[in-house]
């Protein structure tokens, strides 16, 4: 049922109404965006960024640097050009993810240039990846789970790659779901997640190996004093969950650990 | 609860195959598409989550702090319900429903704000719990399908009371009081809404200087929307002076003394605050 598969190089209706809309310059500097470039090892996230005649910081932008950091604003509306609602970020625990919902690119006469009822990205241990829900460019629909930086040419004035994928010479990853370019004019990248390379045993984070491997052991009779097996971390669970996700030997809930993070509770 | 014996299938487009490398510890996505024809009989037990797509996932909201689920079933004894019991962690983005075997209604991940999720259970069926979730409304829960390995569980034998009227706050271990302390809570514009709350997270605070800890709950401010950069979470925490004791006048925060925060951080989370 694809008739409008991605490899087609058809003119996108609406193209030059985002170009049109770009004439007058617009800079949106949110108070919640962050100008520092992360730093290395840190994961980073953020729904929007712009640049170009039409300037968005990173909104909104948060990294781990100094523990877990989720925001979230309730829309962002760029007159004549962009609506975004419920944009989402978030980093930490090894992981990262960005989302929006409800988006419409290139507002004005004629057909919206690109509309989606969610986008998101996520990524973790150097991986990632992003999905688009009911998503269009123009009249392209576009898939769910694009394959890395699938690319939509539009002749002359856009390009728009899918899924883009960046590996840094760190090890890094820039897991962008959108990313939208108008030849040497300007950029916009919608839903972009950062996350710092794996550890090379595939766990998340500083935690420190588990201390007794995962075979059953059958308490042996005239053994002295045995210590019960104490997890301190995951091996194989969720990214960078750490301690605290396991039940303990007994089967009772865990005692967590605070986790270095940032959230303004009511006071 | 009706029984579904049929199907609810994928939707029609193509899937190329490939799996979202977060792993979904849910039965029925991506490649488990139809369920059989033949229904085994009235075993509601053996129902069945619905299918659920990976457009369909993208556009589930996250249930964090940060969210509102719309549709999400509330909570049916906010006053005073289970004290202490099961509590479960995610080990991936899980599912939430809106009844068995119900609609989706939104996804719970493995992480709140760092922490790792515990959710207490409210309700069980067969391999379904309901649990209460961190999002907005004020007790809001869902029902998630607990397939194999998709989530740990554990027993959580305390409980956390708080009396906003005397001022106090109680914490029980298997029913018996370890700690009563006088405490502060929201002021008359800004109350501490009452209900079953549970303490989402442990965060060890790099902004705030008020207190070293704080634990976010599950409920929000029923008169703010939000709270400097944060969806209008309630806390639990401690303050630098003792303006707070036996006081009204946070805007909504149960301010604890330090001797109290010391003991409630050692509670698990997903441990129920009965507001009162």
């Amino acid at each position: 049922m694809k008739g409008n598969s991605l490899s087609r190089t058809k003119a996108v209706v609406g193209a030059g109404v985002l170009a049109t809309a770009l004439a007058t310059s617009v800079l949106l500097a949110p108070a919640a965006g962050a100008t520092t470039p992360a730093a290395t090892g840190v994961n980073s996230a953020y729904a929007i960024a712009a640049k170009g005649l039409l300037g968005i910081d990173k909104s909104p932008y948060v990294t781990d640097a100094d523990g877990f950091s989720q925001e979230s604003l309730v829309k962002l509306n760029v007159p004549g050009v962009a609506q975004l609602n419920l944009l989402n970020a978030s980093a930490g625990a090894g992981q990262a993810r960005a989302s929006i919902a409800d988006l419409t690119v290139g507002l004005g006469a004629g057909k919206p240039l690109l509309t989606a009822s969610a986008i998101e990205s996520e990524c973790a241990g150097g991986k990632g990846n992003s999905s688009l829900a009911k998503a269009k460019l123009g009249d392209i629909t576009l898939d769910v789970a694009a394959p890395a930086n699938t690319t939509v040419a539009v002749p002359g004035v856009l390009s728009v790659v899918l899924n883009k994928q960046v590996k840094h010479d760190d090890g890094s990853i820039t897991i962008t779901a959108i990313a939208v370019k108008i030849d040497n004019l300007q950029t916009l990248d919608l839903a972009s997640v950062t996350c710092a390379p794996g550890d090379d045993n595939g766990g998340g984070g500083e935690t420190t190996p588990t201390t007794s491997p995962t075979k059953t052991s059958t308490s042996k009779p005239g053994t002295g004093t045995s210590t019960p097996t104490s997890t301190k971390t995951s091996s194989g669970g969720g990214a960078g969950s750490g301690a605290g996700d396991k039940p303990d030997a007994n089967g009772k809930a865990p005692r967590p650990t605070p986790v270095k993070a940032h959230l303004d509770v009511t006071g | 609860m009706p029984m579904t014996c049929s199907s609810r299938t994928q939707n029609g487009s193509a899937r190329r195959g490939r799996l979202p490398v977060r792993l979904l510890a849910v039965a029925g996505v991506s490649t488990l598409a139809l369920l059989t024809g033949g229904c085994s009989g009235g075993d509601a037990d053996g129902v069945k989550p619905a299918a659920v797509s990976q457009e369909d996932l993208t556009q589930l909201p996250e249930a964090t702090t940060f969210a509102t689920v719309a549709g999400a079933p509330l909570d049916s004894r906010p006053a005073g319900g289970a004290p202490a019991g099961r509590v479960i962690h995610p080990k991936a983005d899980m599912v939430v429903y809106d009844s068995v075997g119900g609609k989706a209604i939104a996804k719970l991940p493995s992480i709140q704000m760092g922490s790792p999720t515990w959710v207490p259970v409210i309700a069980e069926q067969g391999e379904w719990v309901q649990v209460l979730l961190p999002t907005r409304p004020n007790a809001a829960s869902g029902w998630v399908h607990l397939s194999d390995g998709a989530a740990e569980s554990a027993q959580n034998d305390y409980l956390v009371t708080v009396d906003r009227a005397t001022f106090s706050l109680e914490i029980l271990e298997s029913g018996r009081s370890i700690g009563k302390w006088t405490i502060g809570t929201g002021k008359s514009e800004h109350p501490t809404p009452a209900g079953r709350a549970y303490i989402i997270a442990s965060i060890a605070e790099t902004k705030n200087t008020y207190s070293p800890i704080v634990l976010p709950l599950s409920y929000h401010s029923d008169s703010l929307e939000t709270f400097g950069g944060g969806p209008g979470t309630v806390g639990l925490h401690t303050w630098p002076n003792n303006s707070f004791i036996g006081q009204a006048n946070s805007d909504g925060c149960i301010r604890v003394p330090s001797d109290a925060l010391d003991e409630l951080v050692k509670l698990p989370l997903g441990t129920i605050v009965n507001i009162t």
